[in-house]
């Protein structure tokens, strides 16, 4: 008898949990993984012959596969938790990110120059990728008390918060991360609502910033360089890749008959757009697009109701971090911006990355679930 | 707020109806509110801005997929730099397909993963039963990606091997050099290794050309006269049961080859076929002692050097001595012989009497003008290197007069006497058509020499050792030697010659020239024991002449005037008749 309580429970559980779930965003995102698992079997055998010289040609695909599992499990468990305990886990896992940052600036190996990475038997993860949903979380927390509570220094605080973390990144260094960082923390700022000048001010130090970066960083001013002025270097990967968009069309050359991904050393992460356009054409690319912007429309529609500032920050965060990785990535691949390592969400392969966008995503579940919350912080 | 929303006053069915005026904060404290209000107001920015962005994005794939569509994308291409592309066609002086390339598909294997090696080779093997399992297992056990299993199939063996279903063995687009026309031409245009790269023959001399250049290779010879020269060679070699021969058929004018045969051949589409001895050409790589066919340079050349002129006599009634040498003559007349009974009787004595009027040094320049002491200018790779005796004696310059000790192609013979007969214009010998329309000839004689050499040549064939290929209307006049052949030891063999035959017809104005050769004919009691020239090579010249002389559009003529110095050796021939 207690058993079948307890699992009519948890049945009720579950019922109420998919009622107040937003199924239009849990399809969106359900649309994305498989379009991603498809491109990854287009894109990563070629790559796993040739750069891996390993004759399992569906490693990448295998590996894919086995962390698409423990990681759709991951997003589906993170949005059926509260937003108390989406705040308790953000700060457990922003800490542990900290430490494991500061570990890899210690221990880490250096890959192509930067130390981002923490190696442990049989896998590796990078830190910086679980940090960046977790510092949503803590930042926009800090936000709304600090404009709901008197005398709460809210701003100080998560400005604090903030040049940490992107010190340590810079240290790595990983201009990437730094961005999407900046990004979130400079969008949530502007939503907690500083006056306009401000929002000027920082704006023109953002811009400083990144002027900043050109000058401090060679590998940074190189590739701007090479984008501002693609004769006086190496573009053979942009052009590789706008070639692919060429050869796809409308309808593409066919699964598998792309030629571009036996060229590029990152067709299975960076440019696996470039490998959509190639074998699926523009209505694939398309749709891709688009679900992109319509998950980041959905969550600001659902937000623009919201009535709990700290639940607003937090997802306007992590749509933000969500939306600027995937336009980073498919505007480095057409060539719009200057070229920057940066997976495309749910799609590129990556087991770090797709754990980390899983987590973030899962606490978008859940902060967008219908509840019948009060302002404030409960 | 400036305007205020027009309450509602009525509601659908269904509708929800708003609690209080739709002010949907209004159980919030103040500052939330507003935090919220501007929160809201802020978040319509940002999500304007994302709009843009992806708008800027799809109109960027827009623009690369659609605007700036590639009509032909790049092919994928294996990484196998090797396989050549089309190889060209070689045609005939009409257009015959000689040699051309059909699209096959290779079988290979990508050995990387096999999960059942056996089962795979049985399989194969069962489709495919000329392939040997060891082969296969061998194959397999490289863990390559990429081994060929069997080169050329057949649309039946590609649908066989593919209905066998293994994801491991793959085709790619190959390519068969095929020539048509099997034996005829096997040592011109040699063949091509399973690579389609040419390794003899012509395929060899134009691999690059055949291989970057798609238009194909027009050669001068004619598949018909090839067809009849090949076809009466080896009728003459089985009827004289001898062991080889070659011929040549060259325009007189120009230097242009009409047929080029060496027996035995090959079929070049078939490697089975191919021996040692059948690979071997003849007519071009081959370089022999000619025999008496030499006399016509000999007199050649003591006509132009203004030894001996054409009503000279010669003794020839006893043998000449030379140091431990006795040289005789051949069923000789053993009187005073007319130059052109020298020719028409075959004179040794009288030729080693010419050349050694001449003198060594005249004789090698004059060789050497004729282009017999140095390898053939020709397309084929395969020419064989004159031999000559170094130092070359005086004994020497008395031997080579009437044919031993200087080896020569029967392609060299083919274009010096194409040089005497024509007016005395030397052409390097071609296969390609009009090839030497541009190049400039040599002169090597003076026309008059030629005109002499023309009438002797007419009477050797008319009343010489030439008469059996004596093809009336066509004016036939040439020369006939037989050589004793060398053993492997390089002694002459009793009873065993090497025959040949050079001819040019018609006489007035020679546009053909025809050499023949055959190699150790037998001697039958129908030719009453006798196996020189007059008897195999000559008459196979003959048919061979008759048979293309009409092809060729050459018209029957009258008979020659002859000069005072000829008509001297008619009487003479008529008297003893």
């Amino acid at each position: 008898m207690k058993i079948k309580k307890q699992l009519q429970e948890i049945r009720f559980f579950l019922a109420e949990w998919y009622r107040t779930l937003d199924t239009w965003l849990l399809w969106s995102i359900a649309g994305l993984i498989v379009c991603g698992i498809f491109l990854t079997f287009s894109a990563s055998p070629v790559v796993a012959e040739r750069v891996l010289k390993t004759q399992d040609t569906f490693y990448f695909v295998k590996k894919q596969l086995f962390f698409l599992i423990p990681s759709i499990g991951l997003m589906l468990g993170v949005s059926m938790l509260s937003p108390k305990q989406i705040r308790r886990l953000a700060f457990i896992v922003f800490t542990a990110s900290l430490i494991a940052l500061v570990l890899t600036l210690v221990v880490g190996m250096e890959v192509k120059g930067a130390k981002r990475w923490l190696y442990f038997p049989g896998f590796s993860i990078q830190p910086s990728e679980f940090m960046k949903p977790a510092f949503a979380v803590i930042c926009a927390w800090i936000f709304a008390s600090g404009r709901l509570i008197d005398k709460f220094p809210g701003i100080r605080i998560a400005g604090c918060i903030y040049l940490t973390t992107i010190m340590l990144l810079l240290l790595q260094p990983d201009i990437g991360q730094t961005l999407t960082i900046s990004t979130i923390w400079g969008c949530q700022l502007f939503l907690a609502g500083i006056s306009v000048l401000w929002v000027i001010a920082l704006l023109g130090i953002g811009i400083f910033g990144v002027i900043g970066t050109y000058f401090i960083f060679p590998h940074v001013q190189s590739r701007i360089d090479r984008f501002l002025n693609p004769e006086t270097g190496d573009v053979f990967q942009v052009r590789t890749s706008l070639e692919a968009f060429h050869n796809g069309g409308w309808f593409g050359r066919g699964p598998g008959e792309g030629i571009i991904k036996g060229k590029l050393p990152d067709a299975h992460t960076d440019f696996i757009l470039a490998v959509a356009a190639e074998e699926f054409g523009f209505f694939l690319c398309a749709f891709l697009i688009f679900l992109f912007a319509f998950i980041i429309f959905r969550g600001f529609l659902i937000m623009s109701k919201e009535k709990n500032l700290f639940n607003m920050l937090a997802v306007a965060g992590l749509l933000t971090q969500f939306g600027v990785q995937a336009f980073i990535n498919m505007a480095s691949t057409l060539n719009l911006i200057p070229t920057k390592g940066m997976t495309l969400p749910f799609i590129s392969y990556g087991g770090s990355s797709l754990l980390s966008l899983a987590f973030g995503f899962g606490i978008i579940l859940s902060l967008t679930r219908r509840h019948p919350t009060q302002g404030g912080l409960e | 707020m400036p305007f205020k929303k027009k309450k509602e006053t009525f509601f659908y069915v269904g509708q929800e109806i708003p609690v209080s005026g739709g002010d949907r904060y209004r159980f919030l404290d103040k500052a939330t509110v507003s935090a919220l209000k501007t929160g809201r107001l802020r978040m319509l920015f940002v999500a304007y801005v994302f709009l843009l962005a992806f708008l800027i994005l799809g109109g960027r794939l827009f623009e690369q997929t659609i605007l700036k569509k590639n009509i032909n994308p790049p092919r994928r291409q294996l990484s196998l730099t090797d396989l050549p592309v089309k190889r060209a066609d070689i045609v005939d002086r009409n257009g015959t397909i000689l040699a051309t390339s059909l699209p096959t598909v290779d079988l290979y294997i990508d050995a990387r993963h096999v999960p059942h090696p056996q089962q795979l080779a049985e399989d194969l093997i069962s489709v495919l039963p000329d392939l040997k399992k060891e082969t296969i297992l061998k194959q397999i056990a490289t863990k390559s990606s990429f081994r060929f299993i069997k080169r050329n199939l057949t649309p039946k063996e590609q649908y066989a091997v593919n209905r066998l279903g293994y994801p491991e063995l793959n085709f790619i687009d190959g390519e068969q050099r095929i020539y048509p026309q099997s034996h005829l031409f096997s040592h011109l245009l040699g063949f091509t290794n399973i690579d389609n790269k040419g390794i003899t023959g012509l395929e060899k001399a134009f691999d690059e050309q055949l291989t970057q250049d798609t238009t194909p290779i027009r050669l001068s010879v004619d598949t018909g006269i090839q067809n009849i020269v090949r076809y009466e060679l080896e009728k003459g070699i089985q009827k004289f049961n001898a062991t080889g021969g070659a011929a040549v058929v060259m325009n007189a004018k120009n230097g242009e080859v009409l047929a080029l045969v060496s027996l035995p051949d090959f079929d070049p589409n078939r490697a089975s076929t191919r021996t040692n001895q059948n690979l071997f050409n003849k007519a071009t790589l081959g370089v022999y002692e000619i025999g008496s066919v030499m006399k016509l340079f000999t007199v050649t050349m003591g006509l132009e050097s203004k030894t001996i002129t054409p009503d000279d006599k010669v003794d020839a009634t006893e043998p000449l001595k030379y140091g431990r040498f006795r040289i005789t003559d051949y069923q000789g007349k053993n009187r005073f012989l007319t130059i052109p009974e020298v020719l028409i009787y075959s004179s040794n004595i009288g030729s080693a009497k010419i050349a050694l009027a001449m003198g060594e040094e005249q004789q090698r320049a004059f060789l050497e003008r004729f282009g017999l002491l140095s390898p053939l200018s020709f397309e084929l790779p395969e020419k064989g290197r004159p031999m000559y005796p170094d130092p070359w004696r005086e004994i020497n310059t008395v031997t080579i007069a009437y044919g031993y000790g200087l080896a020569i192609s029967p392609l060299h013979v083919a274009s010096a006497v194409s040089a005497i007969v024509n007016g005395g214009l030397y052409h390097h010998p071609t296969v390609l058509k009009g090839k030497n329309d541009t190049e400039p000839a040599t002169q090597v004689i003076s026309p008059q020499t030629s005109r002499i050499m023309r009438f002797m040549m007419r009477a050797v064939v008319d009343i010489g050792s030439g008469k059996s290929a004596n093809i009336k209307g066509y004016l036939v006049g040439g020369k006939t030697g037989s050589a004793e052949m060398q053993d492997e030891n390089g002694r002459y063999v009793k009873g065993t010659l090497r025959t040949s035959f050079v001819g040019a017809f018609p006489m007035d104005d020679p546009k053909y020239v025809v050499f023949v050769m055959m190699e150790n004919p037998m001697k039958r009691k129908e030719d009453w024991y006798f196996n020189t020239a007059g008897w195999n090579a000559t008459p196979t010249g003959g048919r061979i002449i008759e048979a293309i002389a009409p092809q060729l559009g050459i018209i029957p003529k009258e008979e020659l005037e002859k000069p005072a110095y000829i008509e001297v050796a008619y009487s003479q021939y008529k008297k003893k008749k």
